[in-house]
């Protein structure tokens, strides 16, 4: 073993946790929420702003909150209330709708993941 | 009439001759072992690569490695297959990685060294041929690190055994 070898291995295994870091990086982040109206878009929020924004669909206004990246529906005049219930969504490629009143969210970044897979 | 074709050898093409048929060998009998996890092969014949390295100097230790991967893929049935490709870019980077570690300032780097460096290029320069050819994914690159902890790893034992075999040569 020389000091050069010794230089080497240091290197490399002091370089090693960057690269586990720099290649698992969750690259699938989202960062837009894109709003659908009775399939046609509407909207594009970004996720990065807090807000809540109310979105007009077929049977009325509907309420969404934006908070730290996430999205929600808060209010919607639909019976069920599924779309409140399914709660925040944040994750690229997620979806959350109400149907009733025709509004859908669909959350988009920089790198599009699958919307389904099969085999 | 017939005539006689004298080709003429040095003693540097019949050392790099042995020492690539030893390659060769290993390279052979370690395709047939089966391997833990796709992807991982412990590469026992860059050890022959290291010691002709060490002892010989870069352009043999290039030839040796060169013509271990034609000539063992000519054995396995894998010429010009993925598989080839594959094992020729890991083997030229390689080597253009050790030309380079071979040319350090100083007493340069040992076997171990050597061996460390060589595996890392040689599973970067795959994976960086595996994406461009074969499989054009960035979800490739999420094996990326695991294969280079084990390059490293195999890399420090086939330096430590080069190590033990150079000691022993001497």
């Amino acid at each position: 073993m020389t000091r050069t070898d010794f230089i080497i291995l240091i290197v490399v295994f002091s370089g090693l946790p960057f690269v586990y870091k720099s290649f698992w990086q969750q690259t699938g982040a989202a960062e837009y929420a894109n709003i659908f109206v009775d399939t046609t878009q509407q909207h594009q929020l970004r996720l990065t702003e807090d807000q809540v924004s109310s979105i007009p669909g077929v049977l009325g206004v509907s309420k969404l909150e934006i908070k730290q990246g996430q999205i929600r529906f808060i209010d919607s005049p639909c019976k069920g209330k599924v779309c409140i219930k399914q709660g925040w969504i944040k994750s690229n490629g997620d979806l959350a709708a109400c149907l009733p009143n025709k509004v859908a969210i669909q959350l988009a970044g920089q790198y599009q993941l699958y919307d389904s897979i099969n085999f | 009439m017939t005539t006689t074709i004298q080709l003429k050898t040095t003693a540097e093409d019949h050392r790099i001759a042995w020492f690539s048929a030893l390659a060769i060998l290993i390279h052979v009998i370690e395709s047939a072992l089966p391997s833990p996890l796709p992807g991982v092969k412990p590469g026992l014949a860059n050890v022959i690569t290291i010691i002709v390295l060490c002892k010989y100097g870069w352009r043999t230790a290039a030839w040796v490695s060169v013509l271990r991967v034609l000539a063992g893929s000519l054995i396995l049935g894998t010429f010009l297959s993925p598989t080839f490709m594959l094992s020729l870019t890991g083997a030229l980077c390689s080597v253009v990685i050790l030309i380079i570690a071979s040319q350090l300032p100083g007493r340069g780097a040992g076997p171990i060294g050597f061996s460390v460096l060589a595996a890392m290029a040689h599973i970067s320069g795959q994976f960086l041929m595996a994406w461009a050819m074969f499989i054009p994914h960035p979800g490739l690159w999420k094996l990326f690190p695991v294969l280079l902890t084990f390059a490293i790893i195999l890399g420090i034992i086939n330096g430590i055994i080069s190590l033990m075999v150079l000691k022993r040569l001497q």
